[in-house]
């Protein structure tokens, strides 16, 4: 048997195979680990008993009642450690709806042209027909009194500046939606900085944000009154 | 296992009766089961010394052993509806143990905690057996100090093994346990549980060689 294999398999606490014992009756470095070994477990076994203190039943004790009763108020009112951070998180997440949807939310009020929303598509023969009923109406707008066509301009108008005066007329005249469209133009009052007169047109639908298609302006506006818009 | 007395105080001044020291530990289990505090103080009793030594060794760190041991008998009854008697109960009770000890040994590794045992855990790179420290030659030292810096050295190179061999070598060297139940303890194979704690034994003898 070689060093190597007694190493492997003597064991200090057994009583040693035969063929490890006649080996480390002839090697004398085996048979010093060996004893060095013996001595080691024989260290370890000598190590005196740890006594437990007095009161461990009774620390014991009120350890198990602390866990009975965070168990039972478990049941009775939840975990608050659990519940603080979810209701928080109700909380929170609430009023992020209501703080995205809020009327005015996002921008401050800009000056610019009056919004009217059309309640629905417009086909093109009821187009040109508003065109000129628009513009004849606008020409036509007597002295501004407050609208009650306010309730139709854009949220973000209606915290901005007084609603414009032919707005309820102008809008009276517009055909009533097409059921089932989806499509909603967009009316546009132009007001001279003067305010002296007012227009109104109707955007196309291809209208996104504050990017119009100047081109697609169908009356008769001038390049000048395109730019007092945009 | 060495029962202690039958009869006990348990907590609150009520003193169990005799008749749970009939019960074996399955059948206490069962009466815990059965929300018997009195048949949990009967094990209690049984088995907080062994625990409470065997989770010493495992720490070099009585108070967090006593802590651990309270844990342990905690996780006993809060578990008593799960307990199964396919193994003695002395092999779950150990390791319910050995997961605390072997987790609070993580927690302090993850945390760097400074301890006594970091000072003689090998520096990285460097030889595993290293040899801990030079014994005290002096003469004239009391047989008692001497006796006592030697326990505290062998503590402290228990302590210092990697938690795999440590474990094995408590149980077997210290403990006294049959290589079959630290097996089933430590849910390992046999072979490697030998060689684990061969392998521990030698590591050991390195580190305390000059007080052999």
């Amino acid at each position: 048997m070689r060093c190597e294999q007694v190493r492997k398999q003597y064991d200090p606490t057994c009583e040693p195979p035969r063929a490890v014992a006649e080996h480390l009756a002839r090697c004398a470095r085996c048979r010093q680990e060996a004893d060095e070994l013996q001595q080691l477990v024989a260290l370890l076994r000598s190590e005196p008993e740890v006594a437990v203190p007095a009161d461990f039943n009774r620390q014991l004790h009120r350890r198990l009642e602390a866990v009975r009763t965070r168990s039972s108020s478990w049941w009775r009112l939840g975990d608050m450690r659990y519940a603080l951070p979810l209701a928080a998180m109700l909380v929170l997440a609430v009023a992020t709806v209501i703080f995205v949807n809020r009327p005015d939310s996002g921008t401050a009020p800009q000056p610019g042209p009056s919004l009217v929303r059309a309640p629905a598509q417009l086909d093109e023969d009821s187009a040109v027909a508003l065109k000129k009923t628009e513009v004849a109406a606008v020409r036509s707008a007597t002295p501004r009194t407050p609208a009650r066509a306010s309730d139709r301009t854009s949220p973000s108008l209606r915290t901005g500046r007084a609603a414009p005066v032919l707005s309820e007329e102008a809008v009276s005249r517009i055909p009533p939606p097409l059921e089932g469209s989806e499509e909603s133009p967009i009316l546009l009052l132009i007001r001279e900085p003067s305010g002296s007169e007012e227009r109104l047109v109707k955007l196309p639908s291809l209208v996104v944000g504050a990017e119009a298609k100047p081109m697609t302006l169908s009356l008769s506006l001038s390049e000048k009154e395109t730019e007092n818009v945009f | 296992m060495a029962m202690e007395a039958v009869s006990y105080q348990a907590p609150l001044g009520e003193v169990v009766s005799p008749r749970y020291g009939a019960l074996d530990d399955h059948e206490l289990m069962d009466a815990i089961r059965q929300g018997d505090e009195a048949a949990f103080y009967e094990l209690v009793q049984r088995y907080r010394t062994p625990i409470t030594n065997y989770l010493t060794r495992m720490l070099n760190d009585y108070d967090m052993a006593i802590d651990l041991a309270q844990e342990t008998f905690i996780r006993i009854f809060t578990s008593a509806h799960r307990y199964r008697a396919d193994h003695r109960f002395s092999t779950y009770i150990y390791r319910i143990a050995t997961n605390l000890a072997i987790s609070e040994l993580r927690r302090r590794k993850r945390w760097r905690l400074v301890s006594l045992v970091s000072f003689f855990a090998p520096p990285e790179g460097a030889e595993e057996g290293a040899e801990l420290d030079v014994p005290d030659q002096r003469p004239l030292q009391e047989r008692a100090l001497i006796d006592d810096e030697r326990r505290q050295m062998v503590r402290r190179a228990v302590a210092s093994l990697p938690e795999k061999y440590r474990a094995a070598l408590v149980l077997r060297d210290i403990e006294g346990m049959e290589y079959e139940r630290i097996a089933e303890i430590l849910r390992l194979p046999l072979g490697t549980v030998k060689s684990r704690i061969n392998r521990a034994r030698r590591l050991l003898r390195e580190k305390l060689r000059a007080h052999l």
